[in-house]
Order: structure tokens, then sequence, then C-alpha cells
């Protein structure tokens, strides 16, 4: 499966800048089953400073330095991507019982286990409490498998929670999407990453794009002409799980990586810092394009 | 506290002895000065027997004179930093804390190996990661300190050391054990302390270091020097190497600022430099300056607002990436933090067995990491004996203040454990030796810490420096801090050649004299001094002027004192209106007449704008520290006593007259250093500049606002009397018209004699020629606007006539031509101050983030 991708992005400023130094995390990245095959990046306008580099979550980075008077600026990025992923797990009762993978992130001894220790931590957006707990424990039924665990938590976000933009914004606090049971993909993917790092499981975020035309006879996706944000749990013996709590599946054919994270902020699509007064505005315009089947 | 020593004799004779070095009781510890059995330790032997000889008189008053010294230094160690200035400093002991060879051997031994192996451990964490993946560190007690800086992977400088400053916090144990407390690594903070306290121990206490054998420390910052020039990524002559800087208001600037002085560095900060083509400039009046290296007194997460915490002031975006490219090099490596966490202690032993082959040289009290289950059980079960600390610390952490059991509250700490075991230490108290500290006459044992600096070396070793700083206090705890801070003495075994930074250059030191070009915010700082200073000159006089004549008035009952004085206060208020929360004008009502008596009221709105130009005054000067000699900081610091009074004397005429005359001599003083003391680079040129737009201006709203004259109001006698007082012409005035006071002749001194430092056109005539001064883009020959501005004004001046000038018009009686006239002069001075600001100053916008940055969590 290859994708065609079009991200345009565009900051208008209050006031003119006479520099600006930005941060880009929009190439897909080269993860398990996904091959960045072709990626383009075209600023607006004409950066001083264009370098690319890995940052520490494995994602690629473009640091960009524009260096003349400017009031706006535009991103564009065209990448083509190729699928190629492993068969998603055909049974997922055959995972090992929650409680024992919450013991196993506790060993020092494994590597893998060591890497995914980072992910049981809390982050700068989510923060592990009582409430999250609360609200994730009926899915956690004594020596559950995992996997099942953490499908049905999914079920239930989907179910119980309205995908609505505008009330949400990237730095909107957990407790309130719980409260009001309302977000966007990125509220309901860290939603479910505190729901399980409050039970004691290591869980990341995967920043990236959905395919947006629906394939014949099948319901449309939310989340089309976006970034979109799910996320992926760490099941020992297995590995990364990715899921997609906004979409109630397991991505498979359709979910196009940008950046693995431990939550949004370490995904952020653009950070910069200008020197100009005043709130900018931002456009966003995505194609996702399906090349071949 | 307890101890194994054995039990104490008593040594002391009675209180009144004259034997000052006595203790009341040997303390119940080890002692630095005096061993259990009564005699005094080798290494203090020397200067005890100097002290003998000497007398305890001889050391009160040196005592004194330290204390006297370092407050006109104005280097409080503001252990709780306070931008107004309200702390108490903690006082310079003139007892130091010496060390023998021996003791000196094993700290420095200790520290080169435990700042190698960090170097190492800081390497591993921001690249392979072999220490989490061996379980040798656990991952979590890494991944959750704030230390821990992601953007930072992979980008340490491309060095062969990362960890180019090392600080360490020690104590003895009451065995005579040394111990390390606590260790430093983002930045030295205390070096430039340690190198303030030293210079004035050696003003005072010359005699016994020289005499004691005392190791100098200029040699070590020789070292520092060259360490510095070799890490430049390109090897080149020249290397630029800045001080980054924290705020102006931080309770560190002073020793950044002093040790800035002393190792002639510039000290910067995040809006003097600017990142281009992957490199780091300093913005110079000469234009973009390249910086090779950053010796950053900031913490690591405050240098970079795009990568690193975008919360954070002052910081420097894109400094990171340029650290990446390579082409600079930032002094420590950002992300040294992540050493900073007292929770690596307990996995240290086994990490230097590992990479070292070494057991660690120097102990540290037991210590736990709540993270890990087992150690998190022992601390839950014994928290009341423990001293509890969060894995992460303020990087500049005054030395001492995590000594002690944090008082009371286990049940707090049971929770916040309970709650994030991996953010969590717990350490043995250490009971600590003592040191003598000079109190009431005599010695008293105080609890003594100390903390000493290591530099990685060009040669890839650490040097450690034979000194420090120590700290005696009996309560760390104390708030405002309490005790003594002490220089560190290391008795050498062989006599101290003098080593001065100047005396013996290598090749890496003639490399130092490399101009960096005034940073564009030094000249403006200087700029601003030089017109804060003008304005509170003039305002003193003035209201000065004011008081002296409303006390002669009283007796004259003169409807020309009530008219001049209440000009005068017009003229102040006019200049610096007064804050008016009422709403209401308050410049009236303030001057009346009572049965044919003036009554004056001077309350602390007249002297509002003066305090406040004073305080802008000290603010611009703190800012160029390290511009001032000691000489010129002490009338800075004499002057911000007076400032302190004046505000007390609100109302109190005569005191109050009395204040300003000391302050205008203080003010004189100081533009009389400025005069002789500094060198004329471009930054007095600036300052001088600021000096001369200031006077000028004042002169010409003075003149206008007080001899133009109206025909309710003509201009009399007492006016003209005044204004010569004011500007300080009065003298030279009697001298050549006698006792004649008439319009044309007080203008003529006043506005066109070019001989008389007072006027107006020596004022421009100055200005032109520092205007000529000032830098201009090579290849750019045309006349200048800020050429032109000043010009102009001159010529203004230079042609008019006299005769002209003093006509009035028959309808207003006001001298109308005098009047337009000094309002072009005024005109043009405004312009020419905003072309200089607009052309060299720096005019960077508060920087601002695309996105909304997070709240800051422990993870």
């Amino acid at each position: 499966m290859t994708y065609r991708i079009h991200h345009e992005t565009r900051y208008r400023y209050a006031e003119r800048t006479t520099v600006s130094y930005n941060e880009i995390r929009l190439c897909p990245r080269t993860a398990d089953g996904q091959s960045l095959e072709e990626k383009k990046v075209h600023i607006e306008p004409p950066p001083a400073e264009l370098r690319e580099r890995t940052d520490y979550f494995g994602n690629v980075v473009w640091y960009v330095a524009i260096q003349q008077p400017h009031e706006q600026m535009r991103v564009t990025v065209d990448s083509r991507v190729r699928l190629n992923r492993p068969a998603l797990p055909a049974d997922l009762s055959q995972s090992v019982a929650w409680e024992a993978a919450v013991e196993r992130l506790q060993s020092t001894a494994d590597t893998e286990i060591t890497a995914a220790a980072e992910y049981l931590l809390n982050s700068p957006l989510i923060a592990a409490d009582a409430a999250l707990a609360a609200y994730a424990r009926p899915s956690f039924a004594p020596h559950r498998p995992l996997m099942l665990a953490v499908s049905d938590l999914m079920q239930r976000i989907h179910a119980e929670f309205e995908f609505m933009p505008g009330i949400t914004d990237t730095t909107t606090p957990l407790s309130e999407v719980l409260k009001h049971r309302k977000g966007v993909c990125q509220d309901f993917a860290q939603l479910a990453i505190g729901c399980l790092r409050s039970m004691g499981l290591a869980a990341r975020y995967v920043s990236g794009y959905i395919e947006t035309l629906p394939p014949p006879g099948k319901e449309k996706l939310q989340g089309a002409d976006a970034s979109h944000a799910w996320c992926a749990v760490f099941v020992p013996d297995f590995g990364w799980l990715e899921f997609d709590p906004t979409n109630n599946l397991l991505p498979f054919d359709q979910h196009i990586v940008v950046g693995y994270g431990r939550d949004f902020t370490d995904v952020t699509p653009i950070k910069g810092v200008i020197y100009s007064a005043g709130q900018q505005e931002l456009s966003v315009s995505v194609d996702v394009d399906r090349l071949d089947t | 506290m307890t101890s194994n020593a054995p039990m104490p004799q008593r040594v002391a004779p009675a209180a009144d002895s004259p034997i000052c070095h006595t203790y009341a009781q040997l303390p119940p510890v080890y002692d630095e000065l005096w061993s259990p059995d009564g005699n005094i330790r080798h290494p203090w032997k020397r200067f005890i027997g100097t002290i003998e000889t000497m007398g305890c008189a001889e050391l009160r008053q040196r005592h004194q004179e330290i204390g006297r010294q370092l407050k006109e230094n104005g280097a409080a160690y503001n252990i709780h930093g306070d931008p107004m200035g309200n702390q108490r400093p903690l006082e310079l002991d003139i007892i130091p804390l010496i060390f023998g060879p021996d003791d000196w051997r094993t700290i420095s031994a200790g520290l080169q190996q435990r700042a190698h192996l960090l170097d190492l451990v800081l390497q591993d964490i921001y690249g392979p990661g072999n220490l989490l993946s061996e379980g040798l560190l656990p991952a979590k007690l890494i991944y959750s300190h704030r230390g821990f800086l992601r953007p930072c992977w992979n980008a340490l400088p491309q060095t062969r050391r990362h960890l180019h400053f090392y600080s360490a916090d020690l104590a003895r144990d009451t065995a005579g054990v040394i111990h390390l407390l606590a260790d430093r690594t983002q930045a030295p903070y205390g070096i430039g302390h340690t190198l303030e306290n030293r210079t004035a121990m050696a003003n005072v206490m010359g005699d016994f270091l020289r005499s004691g054998k005392v190791q100098r420390l200029s040699s070590f910052f020789r070292g520092l020097q060259d360490a510095l020039a070799a890490l430049t990524p390109h090897g080149h002559e020249n290397p630029l190497i800045a001080i980054y800087a924290s705020a102006a208001r931080h309770r560190s600037y002073f020793e950044q600022a002093y040790l800035g002085s002393y190792l002639n560095y510039p000290v910067v900060q995040g809006e003097d430099l600017t990142v281009r083509e992957g490199q780091v400039w300093l913005k110079t009046l000469y234009g973009l300056n390249r910086v090779d290296t950053l010796l950053r007194m900031r913490p690591d997460r405050a240098c970079d607002p795009l990568e690193l915490d975008p919360t954070t002031e002052g910081g420097l975006p894109g400094l990171l990436e340029a650290t990446r490219q390579g082409h600079m090099v930032v002094t420590n490596g950002l992300g040294s933090g992540v050493l900073e966490n007292p929770g690596l202690t307990p996995y240290l032993p086994a990490i230097a067995q590992r990479l070292l082959g070494q057991a660690l040289l120097l102990p540290s009290p037991p210590t736990w990491w709540c993270g890990d289950p087992e150690q998190c059980a022992y601390v839950l079960a014994h928290i009341d004996e423990l001293i509890i600390t969060p894995t992460h610390q303020a990087p500049d952490t005054p030395m001492g203040l995590t000594l002690e059991p944090q008082p009371g509250d286990s049940d707090g700490w049971r929770q916040r454990i309970a709650a994030r075991p991996h953010l969590y230490t717990a350490r043995a108290p250490l009971a600590t030796a003592t040191a003598p500290a000079f109190g009431e006459n005599r010695f008293v044992p105080f609890p003594t810490t100390l903390r000493t600096f290591a530099i990685a070396t060009a040669e890839d070793d650490y040097t450690v420096m034979p000194g420090g700083i120590a700290r005696s206090t009996s309560d760390p705890a104390a708030s405002p801090p309490d005790g003594y801070l002490k220089d560190v003495w290391v008795i050498s075994e062989a006599p101290q050649k003098h080593i001065s930074l100047w005396m013996q250059p290598s090749p890496i030191g003639q490399a130092l004299k490399r101009q960096a070009g005034t940073p564009s915010r030094t000249a403006e700082n200087l700029f601003w001094v030089g017109r804060y200073a003008e304005r509170a000159e003039l305002l003193a006089r003035m209201l000065r002027t004011v008081l002296q004549h409303f006390e002669e008035t009283s007796d004259r009952e003169s409807e020309g004192g009530e008219h001049c004085l209440a000009s005068l206060l017009g003229v102040i208020r006019q200049l610096a209106p007064r804050p008016d929360p009422d709403g209401q004008k308050a410049a009236e009502g303030d001057i009346r007449c009572d049965d044919g008596q003036v009554a004056i009221t001077i309350d602390r709105h007249d002297t509002v704008s003066l305090m406040a130009s004073l305080d802008a005054l000290f603010t611009a000067a703190q800012a160029v520290r390290e511009r001032w000699s000691s000489d010129t900081w002490r009338v800075l610091n004499d002057m911000r006593g007076h400032h302190q009074h004046l505000g007390r004397l609100a109302g109190a005429h005569r005191k109050l007259r009395f204040a300003l005359d000391r302050l205008v001599s203080s003010l004189l003083a100081f533009s009389g250093l400025c005069m002789e003391s500094m060198s004329r680079e471009l930054g007095w040129v600036l300052l001088d500049t600021g000096r001369r737009i200031e006077r000028s201006w004042m002169l010409s709203e003075l003149i206008r606002r007080t001899l133009v004259g109206s025909a309710e109001a003509p201009v009399d006698a007492l006016m003209m009397e005044s204004v010569l007082m004011t500007t300080e012409n009065i003298i030279t005035y009697r001298r050549r018209y006698r006792s004649f006071l008439a319009l044309n002749t007080v203008l003529d001194l006043l506005l066109m004699d070019d001989k008389n430092p007072r006027s107006l056109i020596f004022q421009l005539d100055q200005l032109q020629a520092h205007i000529v001064e000032l830098p201009r883009k090579r290849g750019h020959y045309r006349v200048r606007d800020e050429e032109r501005l000043a010009l102009e004004a001159v010529t203004r001046i230079r042609l008019s006539d006299m005769d002209h000038l003093c006509e009035t018009d028959p309808e207003t009686g006001a001298h109308f031509r005098l009047d337009a006239l000094l309002g072009q002069v005024r005109a043009l001075l405004e312009r020419t101050s905003d072309t200089i600001s607009h052309i060299y100053f720096i005019h960077t916008p508060k920087s601002r983030q695309l996105t909304n940055a997070p709240p800051e969590v422990d993870l």
C-alpha cells in the first residue's frame, strides 16, 4: 500500500517578525512496516537554514531558521509512504495478563523493558491519577490478557466520548476531557495513554495521518483531512501494539505514522519562536491519497 | 551530634583572655583547628602564630575592614535572591578554612576521579545509553529527572570532555573523614565569589597569605582560560569566549560580572546574541562578532526556548542547534543538569567499578533512591532519621542548604514519596566537623562545609582549584541565611610564585587580547548610565536651590521669591511627572502664601523623579557591572546609601539639603571617575554621549522655563541667580560680571561660552565630536543622520545673535526668540538620541512561541 501525503500549514502573524526559528515534525518516519519513499519540504519565505535530523524518539525533525522580515510562514510537505505492516495479532487473548505486564515493566534487567520505562512515567501533558485509573479499571478484570483489556478500553472510549472539534486545544488537561466526555483524536489518544499509565502500563503517543477516502461500502473515518493521533501500548513478548480510540480499530493499512512520543509535546508538528506581538492565525490542509492497492 | 572522638579536654582560658583563638570549650566533634588533645593542628600553626604576635585587636580591625571592602564591592552573597537588595549579606570571616597538603591531595584526587566518572556518565546518558541497558542505572531515575533534556540527546559538544566545569560540596565528618555531599555540574556557581573573597583577603591578610605559603588561585584561573581557549572548535588564533549570564537581577549575576571582568570575557545575555548560519554571534557596535565558546552561568533548560524550556526568558533560540553543528561550544554541555541528581549516589560505586575499574575515593553519606522498592522501604521505615530531598535540585542551590534534616513533616514526605517515589531520595545526616569563625572577639566553632571547583584542562585531565568557598553555620536552613562565608586556604609545601593573568603570556594567552567589541546592550546601558547620572545631578541641584531659596525667602517676603520657587519646582515636576493617583493636578497647592509668608512643602513626590533617576542609574550600572573599577563601584554604592537615606527624609528640609549635598558630591565623584578612569573606548563614548545629550536637554529646558519670562512674570534677578546656582555657574559669573545680573550676560555664559564646561554649546561640541567617533559601515562616507542633527544644533546656537535673542514680544513680554531657539535645540536633541538608539542599540521585541507551552509537571 502506497500513499501520497500533501500537508500544507500556514501561520499568519499579527505583526511582522524579522527572524523566526522553527522545528518541524511533519515528515513520516521510518517505522515497523512503514518506509518513506519520497519527501519534499518547501518553506516560504525561503529559510536561511533548513537542516534535518533524527530526534531522541527517532522522528524526523527539520530545523528551520528564517532570517528575513516576514508576516507569514508557509510549510508544504509532500511525501510518499509505503506500508507493509506485519499482520495484526490474530488472537488478542494470546497475550500476557495485564498484571503480569505491570510487574514485568518494573524489571530492570531487560533492555527492551528498560526502554519502555520512559512511557510508564508522566509526561508534560499526561499525568497519571486516581480518576484515570478509576475510568480504566472496568476494562482490567483480574488476569485479563493485556491486549483484550486495551481493546476493551478503546471501545469504551469510542462509545462514551463524543468526537467534537473546537472545545479542546493542545493544552486542555485530561481531567477536563474526562469530565466533559468530548474532544478530538489527540484528547482520546492522550486519555487512553493516561488510563494505561495510571494502571502501571507503558503507553506512547503516535502522530500521523489516516486515509481520507472511505473504502466503498464502509463508513467514513473521522479525523480525515487533518493530522491524526492514536496511541500504542507496550505488550511484553510482543512489542508495541497500536490502537486508535477515535476510530475504535487497530491501525493496519490506513494509518501513516509521523512520530512517536510520550505525548503531543514530543511530536508537535511546528514549534517556533518569533519576535512579534499578538496572536497568530494557523490554517492547515492535508490530503492523503492512496496510490495503489 | 554523636561522636566517637575521645572526650575533649578544656583548653580555654577565661573569657577575658587576650588570646582570642581558643574556644570556651572544645567542641565534642572533630575540629579543624584543635585536635582532641588540645593542640593546634599542623596546617594552622603558622596562621595562629601570626595572630599571637599581631594581637586580637588587630585581628578584629581587619575583620571589620574585610566586611567594609565586600560591602563596597556590593557582593552580598544573596542566598535568597532578592532583586530589591533587602537581603542580609553573609559576612566573609577573617578566619579562613585551612587545609594542609595531605588533606588537599585527598580532596583533589577524589574530585578528579569524580569529575572524570561523571563526564563518562554524561556521555553515556546522552549517547549509547549502556548504563541504562546494563541495569547500572535505573531507567526511571534518569527518565523522570527534570535535568534529562531529551533534545540534548546526541547533541553534546564535539569536545573530548563534556563536563568542563565540575564543582562539589564537601564536608568533614566527626571522625575527620571528608565526604562529598553534592555534585554541581551545570555551572561553577560560587567561583566568582571565591575569586572576590580571595581578592579581599589578599588586601587585608596579604601578610598571612605570603608567610603562610598559601597556594594562589591565579594559576588555576590561567588554566581555566587556556582550557576554554583550547575548546575552540576551529582552533583559530583569537577565540571569542563570553559568559552567558543570568538576568542582571539574578542573585548570581554579581559573581558572573566579577568573573567576566577578571577573565576579560564579555558578560552577555540571550538578547546580545543571535544564531545565524548555525553559528552564534555577539551583537556589537561594529556588527556581528562570531562567538566560539559560551561559559554558561544559567541553567541549561533556560538556554534555548525553541528546543528546551519554552517558558524561560532570556534564552537564545537556535543555540542547541548551533552546538550540534559543532561550530561553537557551550560549557558545560547543555543537558549536564541530569547529573545533579542525588539519586545517582547509590549507583555510582558500581558504575565507577564498571567504567574506571576503581572504587570511589571520596565517600558520600549513605543515600537511598525511593524509586527502588527496597531502598524505599528502608527510607519509609527510617524517615525521621533521614534527610529527604527531591531528585531535582535547583542548579544554583547554595551549598549547605540541604545539610540538615528538614524540620518535621515526615507525614508530608511519606505522602509525596508514596505518590511518586522515583522523585525522592534520602540520605543519612552527616555530623559535620567544626571550624573556627571569628565572632565576639574570639574564635567560635561552627559546623563548616565547603565548595570547590575543577576544570577539564587542555591536557584532558581535571585540575582542582587549590581553594574554594566555605560556609560556617550552626543552622544551614535558617532564613535569612545565617553564619559566615570563608575563604579556603591550601598550604603548599613549596613557597608560592606570583602568577598573574597577564605576566606569562602563552600562545593561547596572547590570543585572549582580541577585543570582543562592545556589545550593543552594554553600549545601551552605558548610554543610559550617562543620561541618568546627569539627570540625577541636575535634579538634585535644582531641589537644593529650591530648598536654599526657601530658607532665605521667608526673610525676604518677596513675590519674586515665590515665583522663582514655583518655576523651579515646575521644571522638576515637568521633567519627571509625579505619579498622580488621584488624578489631581498636584503642582499647585504645595506653595502657598500665608500671612505674607511663603510656605513650601517638599514631599516625597518632589524627590520621586530624583529617586527614579537614581534607580534607573543603578539598574543600568548593575547591568554593566564588569565595566566599573572598584573605586567607581564604591562611589556607586555610596550613592545607593544616599538614595535610601533620601527616601526617608521627606519633609525635613535642612536634613534633605545636607543629604542632597552629599548626593551631588557622589555624583560628581562618579562623573570624575568616568572621565579619568575609563578608557576612551566606544563604551565611554556612548556614556559621555548620553551625558552630553542629557545635560544639554536639561539645560535648554531649565532656561526655557525660567528665563523666557512674560509680562506677568518678568525675568528677575533672583530667577537668574537660581539658574546660575543650579547649573554651577554662579562663581564664574560673579568673577566675570561682578554683581551685575543681566539676561544677555547670563545667556552668554549659559549658552554661548564654549570654554565653559557647563554651557550649552560646550555640550553640543562634545556631542558632535563623540558622534563622529561612532562606528560606521565600511564604505559609508556620507554624513549620517545623527551627525547632521548634532551639527544643526551646534550651528543654530553659534549663529544666534545675543541682542536678537534678548528681544521681547511687545504684547506678551516673553523672550520669544530665545523660546523658539531652545525649542528647536530640544527637538534636535531628542531626534539625535532616538537616532543613536535606533542605529546602535538592540531592538529585539519579546520573543513568543508559536504553540502554547504545557505546564511543568513532575514526571
